[in-house]
């Protein structure tokens, strides 16, 4: 079976709402795909239907060229951590795991291994209901994990982390995609991503905004542009608004300029005196460019207040 | 305590689930109430003096059944906040617990009062309506069904509290336990299983015991305007013992309340 | 970066199955500590609650001063008029009915072979019946049915020995044989001649609230002609002598004229059972106990519905039908289990306490696991418990919400039972049919009489149960289709 998710104009509306509206995409082998997009931008209903629970109302959604119907074992096919909350309270973390074990027909010692791959083995017998929200997301992460699927969806999977879980699944990430396996993250803040995500899906409204390489985007964002760090800001976006280029005020002492060359903005400053004390190829933060992708396509907007 | 009042009144108000089981609370009471009085007529009890049919307590037999939907109703008021975590919002907004718990038991009693009397009222005109045809009529020997007649006030009045003591009782049982399931199946354990016993234990003494004890048999007292003297506790003694499981259970539910963490 | 190659998951295929399917909706349920203690919780009450019904029943139907017992020790009735000589040996009688009065379906008249004259002596009978044709009857158990022709008819009874055969006749020539029985011990010298019975009818009351059993008694008028007794050994001749046998109310008389006599009779021949179930009775406490099993039914699907575990569930066995049958069957034989273990200690331990409030032989016979009613009491409350634990799975898995769920079945299968008892007998049995609660039926262990009130004894067993089965298949299936239909 080959390590892809495919979906080919998906489309579900509850209701009036039109939550995923002719989506199209591929999740490649070998790579972290983040999928992304602001709060009800249509993540959940994607994946919920990449894993068959919720039937698009056109479209289809392939793993491994397969509708996910018709999967013989598919806890051996797709590893999915839809909602770490999604645990009986009552029961104890290894019986969570036996039980799906039992479903997926998958020997009982992988559910030592996920424990101890996730760092859970020491409280495996403690009942879920006493977890961290850290501790349900890694043990939703071992349920994923348990039948060592080719294909890995995860949702919203660094929630409730504190910075080290953060850096953990980050690493988890990389390491399962170079494994050669298919993981697909979805995440409402981009920046949790940065420095863990291959490949982005970007999603507003239930379609897709962008489909594009982490690298290119961040090439894209940050072309053309320079970062110039003067005390004198004022005179200097002046006297570069003059000769042509375009100036932005990115902080007190900072500006970012575009449509001029950084030896063209040396020579002008020096011309006229100006002190700096930086002149530097602008780097795009993924966030910034994530920003300037969706500005528009966000389905909440600050100003309704709504946005979390 | 109007801040707190008026709290509650919005959370509960805004749960949709409330509208309907109200909507429930009253269709049941009707429906179940004009089937009973449409069952009877003058041909199964010829002569009022041999054996004199209670239409007054035939037309109020829906409760039996609308009782569950106050039950849900109250227990949900509180075992849903419990579910959801809201608890701790609720709590962090008024930290005088006992304030919390007894403005929550005054509005859903109020609301649960309120369509209980809606309930009763219906009941009562369906059943005006029906019975005449049934051969209940005054040259029979059954005068049509009044509220001004003391007995059927009464009952009337009697039906509606015995629905807002379910609702306390049913708020008291879901404070102490704090889970849905269990809860409701606590409740209605107390309301349905004591009739069924006392159905079938033969010995009349146990049988008169159990008829006391149960809160529903003996609360339902209250609906008897006829052979009064038969009752096995006379009515308002009998709305009495569900009185006093009704506070028994608030007084659990308040203390643990109070005791332990939300 | 973008390796091409795909990822071999390293874990060996497993096994995929029902068997697996099974075994991971088991460990959901024996994992969760609230559902194993529920189920714990239905045996105890079970028993519990059975072991007070049974210290809470008493009778004093053994201590009745008028208990009349038949030749097998069962309480029966035995109430008719008699018109009747000695017969000493074989012989045999023989007479017409022209005429008789439909006073009960069951009304009879014919001729009678007994014993001695008194109330619960062995005897053979053959007669007609306004509604149910010829009946040869023996001592209260054995009820052989003969034409479905009424009256006139010629009727005869023949000794040989201790069997006695019965003959019934359009016209006297051509003799039909209805049956032979044979009385064991009978002594040589009995009484033979005429009887004459009518049952009381029963009047069932209901007033909102209560119920009142009443019968009064029935008189029926028949006459007999060509009645003859005929002796094998010749024998003094004999004269007729009458009486009521029994205790009927009413007075029964015989007078002869021209050799037609016409009889006058009240009573009922029959067994006689007290209406009390002791079986049901140790077997009571089922009805707290299923409340903690309707819990935890309902729970089992609702639980996963309310946390979103179902995806993971579905995700896991997107074959969604397969999860709902597996779970059905899982439920299904642990409370069946647990439900056997609970009706068996009670059943066990509720007879001695039973037997000591009065609940004894002869009017009580000791029941045995080994009757094949008693055993379908014991095992059918386990199977009931069973089914009502589906029957909530199902309820559960429809409207997804416990609170809903709960209320729901327990209203099923509470409320009509309380109903049914204000309500006229023929509005209650119509309840017992159409909602579950008409499963309770499957407890009894007795057939009801006709003065049994108890809206459960309005159905029959298998028919009740059957009921309640519909229910759960229904719910289940209708389930089945929606869980196939509705978004995870």
């Amino acid at each position: 079976m080959d390590a892809t998710i495919e979906t080919r104009n998906l489309r579900k509306r509850y209701g009036r709402t039109v939550a995923v509206d002719d989506l199209s995409f591929t999740v490649a082998p070998g790579q972290v795909t983040a999928f992304v997009g602001p709060n009800g931008a249509g993540k959940s209903t994607t994946m919920r239907m990449i894993l068959g629970l919720d039937a698009p109302d056109e479209g289809t959604a392939l793993v491994g060229g397969q509708p996910y119907q018709r999967l013989r074992t598919p806890l051996r096919a797709v590893g999915a951590l839809l909602d770490a909350a999604a645990v009986h309270p009552g029961r104890r973390a290894r019986d969570h795991l036996r039980w799906m074990a039992h479903a997926g027909g998958l020997p009982r010692r992988r559910v030592e291994e996920v424990l101890e791959l996730v760092g859970l083995a020491s409280v495996a017998g403690r009942r879920a209901g006493g977890f961290s929200q850290g501790m349900r997301q890694r043990l939703g992460i071992a349920g994923a994990l348990l039948g060592d699927p080719p294909v890995l969806l995860f949702d919203e999977p660094v929630n409730g982390l504190d910075p080290e879980g953060i850096r953990w699944i980050r690493g988890l990430l990389r390491s399962l995609a170079a494994e050669g396996r298919a993981v697909l993250v979805s995440s409402h803040l981009m920046s949790e991503l940065e420095g863990g995500a291959d490949q982005l899906l970007v999603i507003g409204r239930g379609r897709l905004i962008a489909d594009t390489s982490v690298r290119d985007l961040l090439a894209a964002a940050s072309e053309d542009r320079v970062l110039l760090r003067t005390a004198r800001r004022s005179e200097a976006m002046t006297l570069l608004a003059n000769a042509g280029a375009t100036v932005a005020a990115t902080d007190r002492e900072a500006l970012t300029v575009s449509g001029l060359r950084a030896e063209r903005i040396v020579a002008l400053l020096s011309e006229r005196g100006l002190p700096f004390s930086e002149v530097a190829p602008h780097r795009a933060s993924l966030e910034e460019a994530y920003m300037e992708l969706t500005r528009g396509a966000v389905e909440f907007h600050t100003s309704t207040g709504r946005e979390t | 305590m109007r801040r707190a009042l008026r709290a509650e009144w919005t959370k509960l108000r805004t749960v949709s689930s409330t509208a309907w089981l109200l909507l429930a609370a009253v269709a049941f009471t009707v429906a179940v109430g004009t089937l009973a009085t449409a069952s009877v007529d003058t041909s199964q009890c010829p002569t009022p003096t041999t054996c004199f049919e209670d239409t007054t307590k035939l037309s109020l037999t829906g409760v039996w059944l609308g009782q569950i939907a106050v039950v849900v109703l109250a227990v949900l008021a509180v075992t849903n906040e419990y579910g959801t975590g809201m608890i701790q919002t609720t709590l962090a907004a008024t930290p005088q617990r006992g304030m919390v718990f007894v403005t929550k038991a005054t509005v859903v009693t109020a609301t649960v009062l309120a369509a209980a009397t809606v309930g009763v009222l219906g009941s009562l005109l369906a059943a005006r309506s029906i019975l005449p045809g049934n051969g209940f009529t005054p040259a029979n020997g059954y005068p049509p069904l009044s509220l001004a007649d003391e007995p059927t006030l009464r009952a009337a009045i009697g039906t509606v509290l015995y629905l807002g003591l379910v609702a306390l009782l049913s708020l008291g049982v879901g404070t102490a336990i704090r889970d849905t399931a269990g809860a409701i199946t606590t409740v209605l354990t107390l309301l349905y299983v004591f009739p069924v016993i006392a159905a079938f234990v033969t010995d009349p003494q146990w049988h008169e015991r159990l008829q006391k004890l149960a809160p529903m048999t003996a609360g339902l007292a209250i609906q008897a305007t006829k052979g009064l003297d038969q009752l096995p506790i006379r009515p308002w003694a009998g709305l009495g013992v569900l009185a006093a499981y009704a506070g028994a259970a608030m007084l659990l539910g308040a203390a643990l309340f109070k005791l332990r963490d939300a | 970066m973008a390796t091409t190659r795909t990822y071999r998951p390293a874990v060996p295929a497993g096994r995929d199955g029902f068997g697996r399917l099974l075994l991971a909706e088991w460990t959901k349920l024996r994992s969760v500590r609230r559902w194993v203690l529920g189920l714990l919780a239905a045996a105890v009450l079970t028993i519990v609650i059975s072991l007070l019904a049974a210290a809470g029943s008493g009778t004093d139907a053994n201590q009745e001063p008028n208990f009349v017992v038949g030749p097998d020790g069962q309480p029966v009735v035995d109430d008719f008029h008699f018109v009747h000589q000695p017969l000493s040996g074989d012989g045999s009688v023989t007479a017409r009915v022209l005429t008789q009065e439909h006073s009960h379906q069951w009304a009879g008249a014919g001729v009678m072979l007994k014993e001695i004259a008194t109330s619960g002596s062995p005897y053979v009978a053959i007669m007609v019946t306004p509604r149910h044709g010829v009946r040869l009857r023996s001592n209260f158990t054995t009820d052989l049915p003969g034409s479905t022709d009424t009256v006139p008819r010629w009727l005869r009874l023949t000794r040989s020995g201790t069997s006695v055969t019965g003959y019934e006749s359009a016209d006297g020539v051509a003799w039909r044989k209805v049956g032979t029985v044979d009385l064991h011990g009978l002594p040589q010298s009995v009484e033979i001649g005429l009887f004459v019975s009518s049952p009381p009818e029963v009047v069932i009351e209901r007033q909102a609230g209560s119920t009142s059993v009443g019968g009064h008694p029935t008189s029926g008028t028949a006459t007999f002609d060509h009645v003859q007794v005929a002796a094998a050994r010749p024998q003094q001749p004999a004269t007729w002598a009458d009486e009521d046998v029994g205790r009927s109310p009413a007075r029964g008389e015989a007078t002869e004229t021209g050799g037609t006599f016409t009889v006058t009779g009240s009573g009922e021949i029959a067994p006689n059972p007290p209406p009390d179930d002791v079986v049901q009775t140790s077997l009571f406490g089922a009805f707290v106990g299923l409340m903690a099993i309707v819990a935890v039914g309902v729970l089992f699907i609702t639980s996963e519905y309310k946390r979103g575990m179902i995806r993971t569930t579905f995700a896991a066995s997107p074959r969604r039908g397969r999860v709902l049958a597996a779970k059905a069957i899982v439920i299904g034989v642990a409370t069946f289990a647990v439900g056997m273990v609970a009706s068996v200690t009670a059943f066990l331990l509720a007879q001695p306490i039973l037997r000591e409030n009065g609940f004894a032989p002869p009017a009580f016979p000791r029941p045995s696991l080994s009757e094949g009613p008693v055993l379908r009491a014991v095992v059918g409350t386990a199977a009931l418990l069973a089914v009502i634990a589906v029957f909530s799975l199902g309820a559960g898995a429809l409207l997804r919400r416990s609170a809903g769920a709960i209320s729901a079945v327990i209203a099923l299968l509470l409320l009509p039972v309380i109903v049914a008892g204000v309500l006229p007998t023929s509005a209650a049995r119509w309840l017992m049919r159409v909602t579950p609660a008409g499963g309770f039926a499957i407890q009894r262990a007795k057939e009801p009489t006709e003065a049994l009130v108890e809206p459960w004894s309005l159905i029959g067993p298998w028919t009740g149960f059957g009921v309640l089965c519909a229910y759960a298949a229904v719910t289940l299936a209708l389930a089945f289709w929606l869980l196939r239909r509705r978004d995870a």
